[in-house]
Formats: structure tokens, C-alpha cells, sequence
């Protein structure tokens, strides 16, 4: 008996063994990769729980085993967006690399600008209180759409509480009333074909440094003065400088009227 | 080292958690940091410097980056 009982509580020992080490093969990896002209985004989930049988009660073994690879291909426009590749120093001496477009204006990171949109999602509730949620989104569409926000605004259970969910909402109206904002001044300042008219917007620049001077600071001016083009100006009051459209705006009516 | 580093500090809680929301959607990690006061020195680079105090003596401060 003695023997059974070392034996039996060696086991018992060696099942809660097995149970963590099981837990603990959680391995998950995660991986989004820019090569020329394509995007490879690939997840490997391996998820394993076993349990042990104890000899004094012939309770029988439990084996629970998930494993899942993705791997998703995304073509973007690197390739034909790659005009010429500079490299420069920034003030902290960093080497930055400049890509532009063939056009000739500056490429959106690296000018993978337009990809294809990939949404994933795993949630996994294991044993106990272990389990894996993972969620990934590649794209422009894919990273503000409605589903993807939703997505990401969930907690680590996969779940989202209601005043997150007002909170996204309120978001998104202010996102799309800037959106707005942002097309009636960029075609206030534009010539039309393009290019941003710079007496036009230092003359928008300096009437919104009177409505709001807190906000058009003279760093915020020259910023906004240095963008030649209307998807420059576009890009840079989206983020991130989007707290000066408001007065921008109002300086747009304002001007519009006369 | 991030492209962006935004920081924001608004007076009540719901504006705060609304600008989280935001950021997020475009892109960035958020945190938000209460405090009874904040000190922004940008002299440096041509910014200025601020001293920011409520009068409830509460304020969010929220730090984007990507």
C-alpha cells in the first residue's frame, strides 16, 4: 500500500506536471512581412492540454490538441509606386530612408501605400482559464473598417463592454466629420490640379491663427505651409495634426463668405 | 523608435476615452495617464512650455504612439 500510495502520489504529482507543461505549449507566433511588391502575413497557433490517468482511480486520460497555420498573401503597389530611394540623416543622426513614387511625390511608408484588405480572428477559451485570442488586419479598409475596430476595441475574453462601444462610436463621428472638413479645405487651397495655391493657404494659415492661436502655432504653420500638394495636406491633417482642422475650417467659412 | 508620439491631456474622462478610440483607429497604441498636473516642455524645438492644472484637480493625459 505504501508503494501504491508513493506511486499514486508520484502520478497525481505527474498529471499536474503534464497540465502545466501542456498549458505552457502555447506557442503562437505572428509575423507581417514588406517584400517588393506583396505583403506575407502568417500566424502559427499550436494549443495543447493532456492529462494523465491515476493508477488508483482509473480515471481515464484527457487529451485536447488545436494547431492551425494561415498564411495570407497580400499584393500592395510597392512595385510600380517605387520611383527612387534616398537615404538621409535626422537630427539625431538616424538614417532614415526616403522612398518616392514615380510621380515624384513622397511614398506612404515605403509606397505600399494600396494593399489588399485581410481580416483574421482566432478566439480560443481552453481549459481553465488558458485560451488564445488573436486577431490581425492588413490594409488601409482593414484597420479602420467597422468590423476591424470593433475587433480590436475587444478585451483579452474577446468581448466588448457598452461604453467602449460608445466611445468608438463617438470616435468614428468625429473622424468622419474631420474627413469632411479636411476635403472643404484642401479644395479651398487647391489650384485644381493638385498642388496646393501657398498664397491661399498662408492666407487660411494666418486668419486661423486669430480664431484659434493656442492651435495654429507658428510650428503648426510651417508644418502645414511646407505641403505642396492636396494629398500631402490631406495626409498630414488626418494625423497628425487633425486638432488644427477645426479652426482651419472655421477660417475656411470665414473667408469662403467674403 | 516610433514615427508618431502624440500627446494629449484633456479635462474629463469621456473626451479622453473618445481620443483613445480615435487614436486607436488610426493606428496607434494608447495609453491614458491620470494626474493632478502636467508639465509640456518643448522649448527645445521651437514648442513652448506649459504648465496644465484642472480646477478639479483631475486631468488624462494620453499618449499615442506608432
Amino acid at each position: 500500500m505504501k508503494t501504491n500510495s508513493q506511486s499514486s502520489s508520484r502520478l497525481r504529482f505527474a498529471a499536474r506536471a503534464v497540465v502545466l507543461i501542456g498549458l505552457g505549449i502555447c506557442f503562437l507566433f505572428c509575423g507581417c512581412t514588406a517584400k517588393s511588391g506583396y505583403i506575407i502575413a502568417a500566424t502559427g497557433t499550436t494549443i495543447g492540454v493532456e492529462l494523465s490517468q491515476d493508477t488508483m482511480t482509473q480515471n481515464p486520460n484527457a487529451v485536447l490538441g488545436y494547431k492551425r497555420a494561415e498564411l495570407a498573401y497580400v499584393p500592395t503597389n510597392a512595385a510600380t509606386a517605387k520611383g527612387s530611394t534616398t537615404t538621409t540623416k535626422t537630427p539625431s543622426n538616424d538614417t532614415k530612408e526616403i522612398v518616392t513614387q514615380t510621380d515624384g511625390t513622397p511614398a506612404y511608408r515605403g509606397g505600399a501605400k494600396d494593399s489588399a484588405n485581410v481580416l483574421m480572428e482566432l478566439n480560443y477559451t481552453g481549459f481553465s482559464k488558458s485560451g488564445v485570442y488573436q486577431r490581425l488586419a492588413v490594409g488601409d479598409l482593414a484597420v479602420v473598417q467597422d468590423g476591424a475596430t470593433m475587433l480590436f476595441a475587444k478585451n483579452n475574453e474577446g468581448e466588448i463592454d457598452a461604453s467602449t462601444a460608445k466611445y468608438i462610436s463617438l470616435a468614428k463621428d468625429e473622424i468622419k466629420k474631420e474627413q469632411d472638413y479636411i476635403g472643404q479645405i484642401v479644395a479651398y487651397v487647391s489650384d485644381g490640379s493638385g498642388s496646393i495655391n501657398p498664397e491661399t493657404l498662408k492666407k487660411l494659415l494666418d486668419k486661423a491663427a486669430t480664431i484659434a492661436p493656442t492651435k495654429i502655432t507658428d510650428t503648426v504653420k510651417k508644418q502645414l505651409s511646407d505641403q505642396k500638394t492636396s494629398d500631402s495636406l490631406s495626409t498630414v491633417l488626418n494625423d497628425p495634426l487633425d486638432p488644427a482642422i477645426t479652426p482651419l475650417h472655421e477660417a475656411y467659412l470665414e473667408l469662403s463668405k467674403k | 523608435m516610433p514615427e508618431t508620439i502624440r500627446v494629449t491631456i484633456k479635462n474629463n474622462s469621456d473626451d479622453a476615452n473618445v481620443l483613445q478610440q480615435k487614436l486607436i483607429i488610426k493606428g496607434y497604441d494608447v495609453a491614458i495617464f491620470n494626474a493632478k498636473q502636467a508639465v509640456l516642455d518643448g522649448t527645445d524645438l521651437g514648442g513652448h512650455l506649459d504648465y496644465l492644472k484642472d480646477v478639479d484637480d483631475e486631468l488624462f493625459v494620453i499618449v499615442a504612439k506608432k
